[in-house]
């Protein structure tokens, strides 16, 4: 599993996002509220409005919303859709053995684990974890 | 995310040196051909392991790097922390001051803190012990006809 600044700041951009529930928000208020640059959250919401994470409405009072409630959002939905494929390995068919065995047996194991936790955690999980109600 | 090529070649080399050393020291070009790791990469990695007392040097001739300790007192989680300084998929978990957020109210960090934990127990878990029998295990069961 890897993940990047892009996955980082998207997942605290769309949080953002979820805490005003169904109002529209712009991405200079998420801009400020997370100190994010509004060029780089341009780019996160064109990727997260094509993959159907959000939706966008145009004009002076438009903004961004959920495309869906923060408890049907996955951490992973959020993650794949602007990383890619998050594996700590690259894929290749010929490896050297020993490079073959601990893809096999250390890291592909560890992809799995990051993975269920990333399936099993909503962003509704993540919003009452930093309020302190919950446990992930 | 830091878990870095580096540390994954790391544990390679020394995959390579429990499996195929048996006590042997072993010479780095030797390992450099059996894992396909330049020379001069596992050089800077052997150097690491030595500094964290994982592996030992011999000199002369017949020399070469033996694990510094029994293969059952190394974990995966050793190997990768000598290399990487510690496991963390993002820098803000280790080091809260890295961070351009509020780390005390940060939504996302609870997240990554329940990720590196689950990798640093995965990797804990898993010593040289483990690794090199099971790897020659397989490797046996693969030159069965």
């Amino acid at each position: 599993m890897k993940i990047s600044t892009k996955g980082r700041y998207g997942l605290r951009a769309i949080l953002a996002l979820a805490r005003h529930g169904d109002s529209l928000v712009s991405l200079s208020n998420i801009a400020q509220e997370e100190n994010l640059s509004l060029n780089y959250l341009e780019s996160i919401f064109s990727q997260m409005k094509r993959a159907d994470l959000v939706t966008g409405v145009t004009g002076a009072q438009g903004g961004y919303r959920l495309a869906q409630k923060p408890s049907e959002i996955t951490a992973y939905r959020v993650l794949h859709v602007l990383e890619g494929n998050m594996s700590i390995t690259e894929q290749k068919s010929s490896m050297p053995p020993i490079r073959q065995y601990l893809t096999k047996h250390v890291w592909t194991i560890i992809d799995g684990k990051v993975e269920q936790i990333l399936h099993r955690v909503t962003l509704q999980d993540l919003l009452n974890l930093a309020q302190g109600k919950d446990e992930v | 995310m830091k878990l870095s090529t580096r540390s994954r070649y790391a544990l390679e080399g020394m995959l390579y040196l429990a499996a195929f050393g048996q006590d042997r020291p072993v010479p780095v070009k030797e390992v450099a051909e059996g894992t396909c790791i330049s020379m001069a990469y596992l050089e800077q990695i052997f150097f690491m392991l030595k500094k964290s007392g994982i592996t030992s040097t011999v000199r002369g001739s017949h020399g070469g790097c033996v694990p510094a300790k029994p293969l059952n007192e190394i974990t995966a989680g050793m190997i990768v922390r000598a290399i990487d300084g510690a496991i963390s998929p993002v820098i803000c978990v280790e080091n809260p001051e890295q961070c351009d957020n509020r780390p005390s109210t940060c939504s996302t960090r609870p997240l990554w803190m329940k990720i590196t934990k689950a990798i640093t127990e995965t990797l804990d878990n898993i010593t040289l012990e483990d690794l090199k029998n099971g790897f020659l295990k397989e490797r046996e069961a693969q030159q069965q006809p």
